[in-house]
């Protein structure tokens, strides 16, 4: 699951591991340049005629900050400030790459949630999976 | 009796605000929890956030409960929240290939690639109502769950991503090609721009998807029962997840932002051959959320808009675009409620002069 940002991760994290994260990350002096705020982004897809076109708009939350001068960005679905305003602290700090021990910790914090997720998700495939269908025809079909 | 315009009143619609509050709320059961609608009643979650054209579950749930289950009022109150929040941009152009499939079938083939999955679906059931349901209490629901898992084959796995059904016609030559129609256009905005016929494919495409579930199914059905018959066969219908994404803006990286509940059809529709080579016809449905008869709906109704020569309503882009948004229609209906005292005034008065020059020529002939 988004393996390519590791903060994707917070997207599906469930309020005790929020609040872990947010605790590791308020042992570095973050600056919110941008509080939260709810908007929207308009999502375009592209159809099966290779056209692009607007299918309606997701409620989204956006936050930006400083941290040790790298400026870190979070936008994530639904009305969620804090989740948003942990991507972006996460986001700056593991761009910037110090302290490399908050950096670990942080990392190990959004992998386990991010196992967490996988496992989730497995377990929901595997549903779906059990209803695979493969239908008989009829004799004379 | 007195026909003049209306002001005040304020008071008695106050209160009539209170007393539609006072009715959902009034029985001897519990407060309905917006979390409960979410979870229990998504597939109405699902329709309001489609007709409303905002995808925020909490939010559709929550106007579903002060609608009191209306889904046209639910619908009109996310599109009118919608209005009050800015808009931060435009995502990347999502795939529903990368979609994390909840259920995929084919009515064309019995064998596609990666299978088809029911998922969960009540389209096999008998329709007979299911009276455990009455006693549906918590220890019912862990022993239900319990039967859920204990069931699960041994290696049930679904692909990350699985072929389109498409995609095999499309290497057979029997299929139109994507090029046929695609645009390098920035799609058209409707929240943006006003509509001007024949609409770009971008701009159909978006309005029906926030159209309503009843309207789009009351033109299509008209359309398979012949009144423009496309003979539409369901090449794949998938419900799922796709990833929304935008470019970051520090990185310039694709960024997820999170995941949205679709439902895609892609129809099968007669030949065309208009380049000289027969090929089957494809109409496109997406839509947020759960709603498979919307789906199908819209993808039968996009074929048949392409129609050349329209000759029935549901063939007519304009008609179909101009009378299945369910926010624009319920407003208009629901307008006659408003005080019309004057301008019926004024019908009254046309009709006792037409009525007055109606008796005069009556008695001119008897004279």
């Amino acid at each position: 699951m988004y393996a390519n940002d590791p903060t994707a991760a917070i997207i599906g994290m469930d309020v005790t591991e929020v609040d872990e994260l947010l605790t590791l990350l308020v042992t570095e002096e973050i600056q919110i340049t941008h509080p939260p705020r709810a908007g929207l982004i308009m999502m375009t897809v592209k159809d099966s005629l290779a056209v692009n076109f607007h299918l309606g708009e997701v409620l989204v939350t956006e936050a930006e900050v400083l941290l040790r001068g790298e400026r870190g960005y979070g936008l994530i679905i639904g009305e969620e400030p804090r989740k948003a305003l942990a991507r972006a602290a996460a986001d700056a700090l593991l761009r910037c790459g110090r302290p490399v021990l908050l950096c670990k910790q942080v990392s190990d914090c959004l992998e386990r949630s991010r196992q967490r997720q996988n496992t989730k998700y497995a377990e929901e495939a595997a549903l779906v999976a059990s209803t695979r269908v493969n239908f008989d025809l009829m004799a004379g079909a | 009796m007195g026909y003049v315009a209306v002001k005040g009143g304020i008071e008695a619609i106050e209160n009539a605000c209170r007393l539609f509050a006072w009715e959902r709320s009034k029985g001897a059961s519990e407060p309905l929890a917006v979390e409960q609608i979410r979870e229990q009643l998504y597939l109405a979650v699902d329709r309001v956030m489609g007709e409303g054209s905002l995808y925020a579950p909490d939010l559709a749930a929550l106007a579903l409960k002060q609608a009191a289950g209306d889904s046209f009022e639910a619908s009109f109150m996310l599109r009118a929240y919608r209005a009050t929040q800015p808009r931060i941009g435009y995502s990347l152009p999502g795939n529903t290939r990368e979609m994390r499939i909840k259920r995929r079938i084919s009515s064309a083939f019995k064998d596609i690639p990666g299978g088809q999955m029911l998922g969960a679906t009540s389209d096999y059931t008998l329709r007979l109502l299911d009276f455990d349901l009455l006693k549906d209490d918590t220890a019912r629901r862990e022993a239900f769950r319990e039967t859920v898992f204990n069931a699960l084959p041994i290696n049930a796995e679904i692909p990350d991503t699985l072929p389109k059904v498409i995609d095999i016609l499309r290497h057979e030559g029997l299929l139109e090609n994507a090029v046929d129609l695609a645009s390098n256009d920035e799609p058209f905005d409707i929240t943006r721009q006003s509509v001007t016929f024949p609409a770009p494919r971008s701009a159909a495409l978006q309005s029906l998807a926030r159209g309503e579930t009843g309207g789009l199914l009351t033109l299509a059905y008209s359309s398979m029962r012949g009144y423009g018959n496309i003979h539409p066969t369901l090449g794949e219908l998938r419900v799922g997840y796709v990833p929304l994404q935008i470019s970051h803006p520090v990185t310039g990286e694709p960024y997820t932002v999170g995941e949205v509940k679709v439902t895609e059809a892609e129809v099968l529709a007669r030949f065309d051959g208009s380049d000289g080579m027969p090929r089957f016809s494809l109409g496109y449905g997406l839509c947020f959320g759960q709603n498979e008869l919307k789906a199908i709906s819209m993808a039968v109704l996009d074929r048949t808009t392409r129609a050349e020569k329209p000759s029935c309503p549901a063939e007519d882009q304009e008609y179909v675009l101009y009378h299945t948004d369910g926010i624009e229609a319920m407003g208009f209906s629901n307008h006659w409620k408003l005080p019309h005292y004057v301008d019926f005034l004024s019908d009254l008065d046309r009709l006792r002069k037409a009525q007055s020059i109606a008796q005069q020529e009556e008695c001119h002939a008897d004279a």
